[in-house]
């Protein structure tokens, strides 16, 4: 499952100040990730290895790219 | 003591906003800061967030943190992926804001600062958020199924079938308009006419890069992306000041509307991989930066407002459009308000991808204040500049001529004092030829936007830039929303052609995606043409049938969600979709009858259409001229039955929703709800 953990992140630095920073940046990044559809593939691949359906491999990586594009932008993503 | 001191705070927030709130609606004369606006508006979200979407989880929707989401139980990695609360509030918000947000206040501001405010809050709070929170948590419940799908399941088959039509004539009336905005922002500029001709290859790029190069890598190609755009921008002054050069990129309107309608089809019959989601991945950074921009410039530079609470033209004369407060400025403000479309993104891929039920609050209501907020700074972009200027650009030339001289005079005239050397100094500071006759928003936000900008960063040298930045980044989402409208458009009109004519339905046939692209493109096409020849600006008929077509949807949205209510035996709080749903019906269908039947030939379509019959009888046309008025003719009527048909959908639709009432108040209808069975979460508190 895909989530944002505000805790574990960036627990071992030494200093207070550089901790609170390398998380609150490791997190934005994360969440950048996860945002843009940077993570797409690797979320994907998290859900089959759970869940395997059937005997087929995953996808690579360019076919679940296009496979998830054609599906997205055959209903409404963007409004008015 | 903890609940007193938040109870003193929540009193605090609320009596700042109610203050802020006064001051702007009882403020004259004097020019007021734009700081009142943003208290106001975040005051205002702040407590209803706080209080009435609480109410409305606790009480109205029950919202069950114990109950598994469909990414839950679906989670396939695909469709279905459960999602950070934040991450997807991000993705909805991207989602439901577009172009509209921006040019729907830019447009109302003819009547004044104090209406279009008052509405984008006011709307927002009671109608719009409460819109996209219920049918996001009714989906959710319902595996995420659409809207069409919960209307033919909740409240009949027809309901079913003309929410379908609904959305169908929305997106046809919204392409041609968002369209029409770009055609008017573009026209007889190089500058802003090259940097968006330029977004295409960079966008075909991205597409390979995406595809073959480094596949899926989001983040490596935007910042390609938005790196080449910005630079492009600046090229786009080199390109203006090289005569030869700039010859090529300026464009007439009718040349913009055909290359415009050339691009929809090949956006809509190309893989979506090549040019149609890079595009969108470009449009979703440069927004949400320009966004985030515009409020950090308002809050910086606290602009004062020039623009009057209510100018004349509340008695309907308005030029940018004809009619009076009600019911024009809650068509005109639709997005910002109340969005019907934004029901089909909550029943679309934010409920697969929400992690627990009480998210939906924060994402539902949450994103929708969000929006309302972009389309209280499109206010007071547009108010900031000097209300002369605003009427300059906003107004078409059959009103206040086609020269800055008769512009001033005719403006003037009204009692905003324009100098016509001021209007020429800023064309030439934006890097223009002129800004006289822009109707449409764009051009005019720009401006706004730019003052705002060059405020804060690089004075009047970097004006040009700033107004130009503004420009792509409006286009270039504006065009987001026509590539990816126009295939969702065609995928629509294959389902609905399919079922007289198979082989249609079938997706990869390349002569069905290419007749049914065709199909979607000639007609938002035929609309944007008719609106580019129009002498009053296209503006002023294609903005009201798109705001008619989308609260149309919205009502759509709200007479599905109180069914819903009803049959979860929720009686008490009917109230909370029933009367948003009544103002809607409301506006939508006194604006119906308006558009149809009304006396002034600049409301009324018919009588539009038989004052330039009496003009041909007369023989005031010339005869080198009468085959474009007879076409404008045809165009008003046509105009006039799109409008009678999108009135009557909704008295076919609400005489099939109050029969099905009735039936339910009775008891002759068992209150059978569609929801998907009740599985409890395997998910750990704080998961």
């Amino acid at each position: 499952m895909s989530r944002l953990s505000f805790r574990s992140v960036g627990a071992d630095f030494p200093s207070p100040f550089f901790a609170v920073f390398f998380r609150a940046a490791r997190v934005f990044w994360r969440a950048l990730r996860e945002w843009s559809g940077d993570a797409a593939y690797e979320r994907y691949l998290r859900a089959f290895t759970a869940r395997p359906r059937g005997t087929s491999p995953p996808l690579s990586p360019a076919e679940f790219y296009v496979e998830q594009l054609e599906r997205r932008y055959s209903r409404p993503t963007r409004c008015c | 003591m903890k609940r007193l001191f938040s109870a003193l705070i929540w009193c605090g927030v609320a009596a700042l906003g109610a203050g802020a709130l006064s001051t702007i609606a009882l403020h004259r004369g004097e020019p007021l800061n734009a700081t009142w606006f943003v208290l106001a508006a975040v005051c205002c979200y702040l407590v209803s967030y706080r209080f009435y979407s609480a109410f409305l989880a606790a009480r109205v929707l029950a919202l069950d943190d114990t109950r598994a989401t469909p990414a839950e139980r679906h989670d396939d990695g695909r469709d279905f992926v459960p999602t950070n609360k934040w991450v997807l509030f991000g993705h909805h918000f991207a989602a439901i804001a577009g172009p509209g947000p921006l040019v729907g206040p830019t447009l109302a501001a003819q009547f004044g600062y104090l209406p279009g405010t008052l509405w984008l809050i006011a709307g927002a709070v009671l109608g719009g958020c409460v819109q996209d929170f219920v049918i996001l948590l009714f989906s959710i419940r319902r595996d995420g199924k659409s809207l069409g799908q919960m209307a033919r399941e909740e409240v009949g088959r027809r309901g079913g079938i003309l929410a379908q039509f609904a959305v169908l004539a929305i997106m046809v009336i919204l392409l041609a308009v968002v369209g029409l905005v770009v055609v008017n922002a573009l026209k007889s500029s190089p500058w802003a006419t090259f940097t968006l001709a330029m977004t295409i290859p960079i966008a075909l790029l991205m597409g390979v890069y995406l595809r073959y190069w480094r596949p899926g890598r989001v983040l490596e190609a935007s910042l390609l992306g938005v790196a080449l755009v910005i630079f492009v921008v600046v090229a786009g002054q080199w390109v203006a000041d090289a005569p030869s050069w700039a010859r090529i990129f300026t464009l007439s309107g009718t040349a913009l509307a055909t290359a415009l309608i050339a691009y929809g089809f090949a956006a809509s019959a190309l893989p979506v991989w090549l040019l149609l989601a890079p595009r969108d991945y470009l449009s979703a950074f440069i927004k949400a930066g320009a966004i985030l921009a515009l409020a950090c410039g308002i809050l910086l530079v606290r602009p004062v407002v020039q623009m009057p609470a209510l100018t004349r033209f509340i008695d309907g004369s308005g030029p940018v459009f004809a009619g009076k407060i009600f019911p024009f400025c809650f068509i005109t403000i639709a997005c910002g308000a109340v969005s019907g479309f934004h029901s089909l993104v909550a029943s679309g891929t934010t409920p697969k991808m929400i992690l627990r039920e009480g998210h939906a609050r924060l994402i539902g209501y949450g994103a929708m204040l969000m929006e309302s907020f972009v389309g209280v700074m499109a206010m007071v972009a547009a108010c900031a500049m000097s209300p002369g200027v605003y009427f300059a650009i906003n107004s078409p030339a059959s009103i206040v001529g086609a020269t800055a001289e008769s512009a001033s005079a005719t403006i003037s005239g009204w009692g905003f004092p324009l100098d016509p050397r001021a209007m020429h100094d800023l064309a030439r500071a934006v890097g223009e030829q002129t800004l006289l006759n822009r109707a449409g928003g764009a051009p005019s936000l720009a401006v706004g936007m730019a003052q705002i900008f060059s405020s804060t960063i690089g004075g009047p040298r970097l004006l040009g830039i700033w107004y130009h930045f503004a420009i792509m980044f409006e286009a270039l989402f504006i065009l987001t929303v026509l590539d990816a409208g126009t295939r969702v458009g065609r995928f629509m009109v294959q389902e609905l052609g399919g079922r007289v004519w198979k082989p249609l339905a079938r997706t990869g046939w390349v002569p069905g995606i290419l007749l049914s692209s065709g199909a979607i493109v000639g007609l938002w096409g035929y609309f944007l043409y008719q609106g580019v020849v129009d002498p009053f600006g296209g503006i002023n008929s294609l903005w009201p049938l798109f705001g008619i077509a989308n609260q149309l949807l919205a009502a759509v949205a709200l007479v599905v969600a109180t069914t819903i209510l009803m049959k979860m035996g929720r009686w008490r709080w009917l109230w909370v979709t029933l009367v948003p749903m009544c103002a809607l019906v409301a506006v939508t269908m006194t604006a119906s009858y308006q558009k149809i039947f009304h006396a002034n030939p600049r409301i009324g379509l018919l009588a539009y259409a038989s004052a330039l019959s009496s003009q041909i009888a007369a023989g005031q046309i010339p005869a080198g001229k009468l085959a474009e008025t007879q076409r404008l003719i045809f165009n008003q009527r046509l105009d006039a039955v799109v409008s009678a048909v999108l009135a009557l959908m909704i008295l076919a639709l609400l005489a099939d929703a109050a029969r099905h009432w009735y039936g339910l108040i009775t008891r002759r209808i068992q209150p059978v709800l569609h929801e998907s069975p009740y599985i409890a979460t395997r998910w750990a508190e704080g998961d």
